[in-house]
């Protein structure tokens, strides 16, 4: 854990001299809460969900997104039992038809058997936000379930909120990231 | 600052005679496994003279009780002797010194009681893709333990099995019984795996980084399937990880170690909340967390020392931006820092009027007498145990 923060912070400081932008592939999204400037979530081959890290943290989106943040437990606060994602990662060699997370989430609708959302602003967004789900609950025929939904406390915009301040001040380059599960499991490791 | 040499090092223990302070979950009665005084020295080299022989200090004098319906995490970082503990607890290694007790009655080195051992304390391991043997079923992984143990005559061998795979929450049972390692997640697999472990009923699980190699979604249920024998089934657990997040979620009692010792261990939630020792607050910094919002200050970078020399006092002394001089001198004993909490710390000598126990985010380096600068000079090898 200590030898991972350094080579972070090495990155990190590079990243401020020489000024490029870093592609950050990772599982761990606590980590990348922390890292990045924005992040984009990876399941079964697509990107499901983009925004920026504290948006992300805050409110997802997409309910892969949420599973996720459900998965890591916090280092503060009330200990409550958390229950990650039911089943397991799918077979790239066998999608499920529609979305190809609809077996393993708890909000999946008919539609999401059978069609396969695309990565598009959620209709609910208050202008101003640059954000992207792939989800058919985003699509505005409903309003999302609640920790998916558009939420007061998270109104705030881009600068506001102490991590996003830092995000969007004037460093010479940005860090994306993007985090998914491994999604093949036969995969030798 | 000058590293004793093996033989040596054991002069510097001030604790040698007193009682050890017994780390783990505090609960009435005897418990189910504790071990006494652990040690365990690894020979480098079996040749050369004698004299000249080194030894890798892997396992320092451990004292540690798991009690019935308890989980306790041992944390720490690569090298830190924690999964050589838990193979010690499995008698998969001998110790050099030290014993164990089952039950409360001290663990023979006959056949017999090694196979009563064996069946009451049982080890899941770090990698289900390799603890499974992927040329047989599920069913050959589960009877095999029953068998080698006669739990079950060969009339209920199969309904057994589906018992097992029904309580580490594969189900139906009869749709994975038939199925071989490949057919399975890695989640699934670290299911059977401790279905395995789960087969002769044993009383304590060992689990080495059980969700490592996990992806991330299911890990959680892993750590719940753990959560749930312990408050169902009443066993003694000890997690080893090094997620100090995930030892806080599961754990009754959190163990932190460090270059082989032990050097703070509490109740989960207090052990993160409240630090005490140096090196737990700096395990804490420098784990992830979205809560944070400002980058953490790392105090006490550097990587762990050679255990073949280890340094000599306290083993953090080097790295430790609050060290003293007698940091450097001689091992500091567990002091109690909270209800339950001990820190083998000299910042915690009860007592002391210097005593200026740092917060976890005070910054009190400068009052505190150093004897060595936060930024070790000489780089202590990087430790080659695992």
């Amino acid at each position: 854990m200590v030898t991972q923060r350094e080579i972070l912070e090495e990155l990190m400081q590079l990243r401020e001299r020489l000024g490029f932008a870093i592609i950050f592939i990772t599982h761990d999204l606590s980590l990348l809460i922390e890292l990045a400037d924005s992040i984009a979530v990876m399941y079964a081959g697509r990107l499901v969900e983009r925004a920026g890290a504290t948006e992300l943290f805050r409110s997802p989106r997409h309910p892969y997104s949420l599973g996720l943040l459900n998965s890591f437990p916090a280092l503060h606060g009330e200990r409550v039992r958390m229950e990650g994602i039911p089943g397991s990662p799918p077979s790239l060699t066998a999608l499920p038809q529609g979305c190809a997370f609809h077996p393993r989430c708890a909000f999946a609708l008919d539609r999401c058997r059978t069609d396969t959302p695309r990565l598009a602003r959620p209709q609910r967004e208050p202008a101003g936000r640059e954000r992207l789900a792939a989800c058919w609950l985003q699509d505005g025929r409903q309003s999302p379930p609640g920790p998916l939904a558009v939420r007061l406390n998270d109104d705030a915009g881009p600068g506001t909120g102490p991590a996003s301040a830092s995000a969007s001040a004037p460093a010479p380059a940005s860090a994306s990231a993007s985090a998914s599960g491994d999604t093949t499991p036969g995969s030798a490791r | 600052m000058t590293p004793t040499s093996g033989g040596a090092a054991a002069t510097d223990r001030p604790a040698d005679t007193a009682a050890p302070v017994v780390h783990g979950p505090r609960r009435p009665g005897v418990p189910v496994l504790e071990a006494r005084r652990l040690t365990k020295h690894f020979p480098v080299s079996q040749f050369g003279p004698a004299s000249r022989r080194q030894v890798v200090h892997a396992v320092e004098d451990i004292s540690l009780a798991l009690p019935r319906g308890t989980v306790t995490a041992v944390v720490g970082e690569s090298g830190s002797g924690k999964s050589t503990l838990a193979r010690l607890l499995t008698q998969l290694i001998t110790p050099t010194s030290g014993e164990l007790l089952l039950n409360g009655e001290l663990v023979g080195s006959d056949g017999r009681s090694r196979r009563e051992y064996t069946r009451q304390v049982h080890l899941v391991l770090q990698d289900p893709f390799s603890s499974l043997n992927s040329v047989h079923s599920v069913r050959y992984h589960l009877e095999r333990p029953l068998k080698l143990h006669r739990r079950s005559g060969r009339g209920e061998l199969t309904a057994k099995t589906l018992e097992l795979l029904e309580r580490v929450s594969l189900s139906p049972a009869a749709d994975f019984i038939d199925k071989y390692p490949h057919e399975l997640s890695g989640g699934q697999r670290q299911r059977v795996a401790i279905a395995r472990g789960l087969a002769v009923e044993p009383k304590v699980l060992l689990a080495d980084e059980p969700v490592s190699m996990l992806d991330v979604s299911i890990r959680l249920g892993v750590l719940n399937l753990l959560d749930e024998l312990r408050s169902r089934e009443q066993l003694a657990v000890l997690y080893v990880t090094h997620d100090i997040a995930s030892a806080r979620y599961l754990a009754d009692t959190v163990v932190v170690m460090y270059a082989g010792e032990v050097v703070e261990s509490g109740p989960a939630a207090q052990i993160t909340d409240a630090p005490a020792h140096p090196y737990t607050q700096l395990l804490l910094n420098a784990a992830p967390d979205p809560g944070r919002t400002e980058p953490p200050v790392l105090r006490g970078r550097g990587s762990p020392p050679s255990l073949v020399n280890p340094p000599g006092g306290c083993r953090f002394h080097p790295r430790c931006p609050f060290a003293m001089a007698v940091c450097a001198e001689s091992r500091p004993p567990a002091f109690s820092v909270a209800a339950d909490q001990v820190a083998a710390c000299w910042l915690h000598r009860p007592g002391d009027p210097e005593k200026n126990a740092p917060g976890p985010a005070a910054d009190t380096a400068g009052d505190v007498p150093r004897a060595a600068e936060p930024e070790p000079g000489p780089a202590p090898a990087p430790s080659t145990n695992k």
